[in-house]
């Protein structure tokens, strides 16, 4: 795999105030890198200066091997997809994705013959005569990512690309995305603040806080073996028990719950429990520790275990492989 | 069905009558028979042919067309240009250069009229047509800039970095997206530009010269001589067409709004 986006401690500084403090970052071709992190983690303000809308304050950003301090964003080889979409309201689906080809001055007979694969590609022949008004949300949404593929840019940059959309259609588009991106086998540089969307979707997730990044990893490393307490916390649901200078992270699934009189000398702990929310396929069971105010979440699926209820005394226990532990 | 307020709706009547009426009792007494206008003796349009007829008359609207048509054309295109540039560039003193841009609006016009006078004369210009275009070129601008940066503001940048994404290098964002898009505001203030200039009296009374008399000016000159009908039909038209111009920009302004908010 060769380096297509290289960030060489890259800094952002808005107004003397530190966004995002310096680090350095390889993405490799054909990857589907995600930047995850709450809103106002900097995010989006990373991508903006890969896009060349932002400038970093020092550090420096290589497409391809090539520097891009100088690079106004016309002119760099990559495309990015809008949260909004910022589709041209005064022309109609066919112009907006033209638009790329013919600020370039691409030949009319290629531009024609790219038109209509992509059109096809994304299914929106029937609509090429619609100004961007008279389409629904996802529609619009194909056609932002129509402009920028047409493009055949080196690298892809989405911004919560799918954030306005309503929760069924995330979900068939997350896996659209995630096909395109295969096939076409463009970098895909993609902000989300939606975890799930993230795991969906990624090869590498790069999950971000005040700026920083505090993990760049597999998904499902991210998930299993968070490295920071943010991370731990953030991804997913997680149980975080305090000891002096460390802390153990046990996911909610992993914790067993048995009733109280047996196999006693296996407890760690016993509770008494709190809460039982139903959420069809799984039960959160929420449960006070004896003698502390701690609460330990456990996920107990269908079929599994007891009719756990709420005042239920029960004994808590997991296996020593299923902690995590994590700096604090 | 709401309950009406009739004390307000009475109110509401009363207030249109006050505005409206000197200009309705104006209109009305143009198309008056007699000469003298407290007495009706019968409908005519006598007044109108007479006015086409008279030389003077049309000199005046030829003045008050070619100066309307060059300050307002001027205007647009210093005011558009304006409120782009302001709006790219973060100036440190941002709002106070805004404030300053938006002053002449409230400033008494007597005063923009004294100060063009004295700054014309200083510079030892000859009263006439290009002091008349200068002055109502100047007193314009801010009102086009209004118009154009409310458009400005509806459109974001996101569109702007789009086009930019996109590969179009800042003139082609300009002539592809910018101006295309805030073209109905720039219209809007064209038309609002050329009524003012049209419709203006003090600035024009302080920097016109012979052979540039403008209609309102024009009207002024007869009136000292005492309100004839053909001041009533003259002013009649200026009225008539003011409104219809400002309805135009009007539509214009609007159908602005309604194709950026998708």
């Amino acid at each position: 795999m060769k380096t297509i986006i290289h960030l060489d401690t890259i800094e952002k500084q808005f107004a003397g105030s530190v966004v995002v403090p310096p680090f350095s970052l390889s993405i490799e071709e054909g990857e589907f890198l995600t930047l995850l992190g709450p809103s106002g983690c900097g995010k989006t303000t990373l991508l903006r200066m890969i896009a060349g809308f932002e400038e970093p304050t020092s550090g420096e950003i290589y497409l391809d091997g090539k520097p891009l301090a100088h690079v106004p964003a016309y002119q760099r080889d990559m495309n990015m997809v809008f949260q909004q979409y910022a589709l041209f309201p005064h022309m109609t689906v066919e112009q907006n994705i033209l638009f790329g080809l013919k600020m370039k001055k691409v030949d009319g007979a290629e531009q024609k013959r790219r038109l209509e694969e992509v059109l096809q590609y994304v299914q929106l022949t029937e609509l090429r005569k619609r100004t961007p008004k008279q389409l629904s949300g996802g529609q619009q949404q194909r056609v932002a990512i129509a402009r920028a593929i047409i493009n055949n840019p080196k690298v892809l940059l989405l911004d919560e690309p799918l954030g306005a959309l309503d929760y069924q259609l995330r979900k068939s588009l997350q896996l659209e995305l995630k096909n395109l991106q295969k096939n076409l086998g463009i970098t895909f540089i993609y902000v989300t603040h939606d975890q799930e969307e993230a795991m969906a979707m990624s090869d590498r997730i790069a999950v971000m806080n005040k700026g920083r990044i505090e993990q760049i990893a597999s998904p499902a490393e991210i998930y299993n073996r968070p490295q920071t307490l943010f991370v731990a916390t953030f991804i997913g649901e997680n149980n975080i028990f305090k000891a002096e200078g460390s802390c153990t992270a046990v996911r909610p699934e992993k914790v067993k719950l048995y009733p109280i009189d047996t196999e006693s000398d296996k407890h760690k702990k016993t509770g008494r429990i709190t809460d039982v929310v139903f959420l069809g396929n799984l039960r959160k069971i929420y449960i006070r520790l004896d003698g502390t105010e701690m609460s330990v979440l456990a996920h107990q699926y269908a079929n599994e275990g007891f009719d756990w209820q709420v005042d239920h005394q029960v004994a808590i226990g997991w296996s020593q492989t299923d902690e995590v532990v994590l700096s604090c | 069905m709401k309950k009406r307020n009739n004390a307000l709706t009475g109110f509401s009547w009363l207030m249109i009558v006050f505005l409206y009426l000197p200009i309705a009792i104006l209109i009305l007494y143009s198309f008056n028979e007699s000469r003298i206008n407290a007495v009706w003796n019968g409908f005519t349009w006598k007044w109108y042919i007479s006015l086409f007829e008279n030389r003077q008359v049309m000199q005046a609207l030829t003045n008050s067309l070619t100066i309307g048509l060059i300050s307002s054309i001027l205007a647009t295109v210093l005011g558009t240009a304006a409120s782009i540039g302001i709006k790219h560039y973060s100036l440190r003193w941002r709002n106070v250069v805004n404030g300053l841009i938006y002053l002449p609006i409230v400033i008494p016009e007597i005063m923009l009229g004294l100060a063009l006078l004295v700054l014309f004369s200083q510079m030892k210009m000859d009263l006439g047509k290009a002091t008349l275009i200068m002055a109502h070129t100047t007193f314009s601008i801010p009102f086009v800039m209004v118009i154009i940066s409310a458009r400005l503001a509806d459109m974001g940048k996101e569109l702007e970095e789009a086009a930019q994404d996109l590969g179009a290098t800042p003139w082609q964002t300009m002539r592809y997206v910018i101006l295309p898009l805030i073209m109905p505001g720039i219209v809007a203030g064209f038309l609002m530009a050329f009524t003012l200039s049209l419709d203006d009296f003090i600035i024009s009374f302080f920097v016109a010269g012979p052979n540039s008399t403008t209609l309102p000016l024009y009207i002024y000159g007869l009136v000292k001589r005492g309100v004839s009908p053909e001041v009533n039909a003259l002013s009649t038209l200026l009225i008539v067409s003011t409104v219809l111009l400002v309805i135009v920009a009007e539509l214009f302004r609007r159908k602005d709004s309604k194709t950026i908010t998708y």
